[in-house]
């Protein structure tokens, strides 16, 4: 997942390539991240638009110090969590209630197709608390390990283990229950 | 053993159904003419921005000329009175000196500060005038 090629030194040398380069690499992969977050097409596709000029702004400023990757999920989690604060305002909801208006989005969503078993799962996944569904869509889906989750999500590593267990449980619970 | 099979065995001590949902799933893919759309549109941020940088700076340039000239206009303004020749270097004054100097504009004034052999600025006049600055007409008369 990591990307040697692209060091600090070859976005100073060439930020335009560079960048890219990174959209070659991550857009898409970005993009899955951000619509499993906000459940919805459109707002996910601004939302990477956004990332990815924050990416542009920021390049020149990344020294190295995470794995380039992991660099971009934390900018894209953060502009993703933003968002979702932004839209819980508007809707002036409570916390349970905006839940509901993910899963809500969800169902009305046009994009999303496949087996129902997998509906339910991604009905699942809409109504779990914020911090879990984060950590859940990055180490289900993205595969990523708990370490990297930590630099992106700024939580301990024990911690995401818990939400993680704690996701999964919920999430069983769900699919037994609707069966 | 590799992440993806650590998450497998995460999972199926907690929910088998999950871990074989996992071992099915198929990742999501955008259509190619999706995937080329997001592309381009990404790529085009670069001179989006740079566009965007330019024109913030021609506004600001545009600002600082706008403010040099209202400088340079106020100062125009405020310097058109029926000031002498005098220099006013030859003399201290004070800065409230020289504002009230600068608002007793009336020509009679003027000459009155003024010595009419020698030409340069009467200072004991001028000190008069701004102890009783209410009263310098009654001085001239």
């Amino acid at each position: 997942m990591g990307n040697p090629e692209i060091t600090p030194e070859y976005i100073q040398q060439a930020p335009e390539k560079a960048f890219n380069y990174l959209i070659d690499i991550y857009s898409e992969r970005i993009y899955w991240h951000v619509k499993r977050m906000v459940n919805n097409h459109d707002d996910a596709n601004d939302l990477v638009q956004e990332i990815f000029v924050k990416v542009w702004k920021n390049l020149s400023r990344y020294r190295g110090e995470s794995q380039l990757y992991t660099w971009v999920y934390r900018i894209a989690t953060n502009e993703c969590l933003t968002f979702l604060q932004k839209q819980k305002k508007l809707r002036t909801m409570s916390f349970d209630d905006d839940e509901l208006g993910l899963a809500d989005q969800l169902a009305t969503s046009e994009s999303i197709d496949g087996k129902a078993v997998e509906k339910k799962l991604e009905k699942a996944i809409s109504i779990l608390p914020e911090k879990q569904r984060q950590v859940f869509n990055l180490r289900y889906y993205d595969e990523m390990p708990y370490e990297q989750m930590s630099t992106v999500l700024g939580t301990s590593v024990g911690g995401l283990k818990a939400s993680y267990h704690h996701a999964v449980q919920k999430i069983h619970r769900f699919i037994e229950d609707n069966d | 053993m590799d992440n993806r099979q650590e998450i497998l065995k995460e999972l199926e001590s907690i929910s088998p159904e999950l871990a074989s949902l996992k071992k099915e799933e198929v990742q999501p893919k955008l259509s190619s003419v999706q995937t080329t759309a997001l592309k381009d549109s990404l790529k085009q941020i670069p001179e989006k921005e740079k566009g965007k940088t330019r024109k913030l700076w021609y506004k600001r340039l545009g600002v600082a000329a706008a403010a040099c000239m209202a400088i340079f206009l106020i100062m125009r303004l405020s310097s058109n009175t029926t000031r002498p020749p005098a220099d006013y270097a030859n003399v201290y004054l004070s800065n409230e000196e020289i504002v009230l100097l600068d608002e007793l504009e009336s020509d009679d004034l003027i000459q009155y500060l003024y010595d009419d052999n020698s030409g340069e600025l009467n200072v004991e006049a001028l000190e008069e005038a701004i102890m009783d600055e209410n009263n310098w007409t009654e001085l001239i008369n």
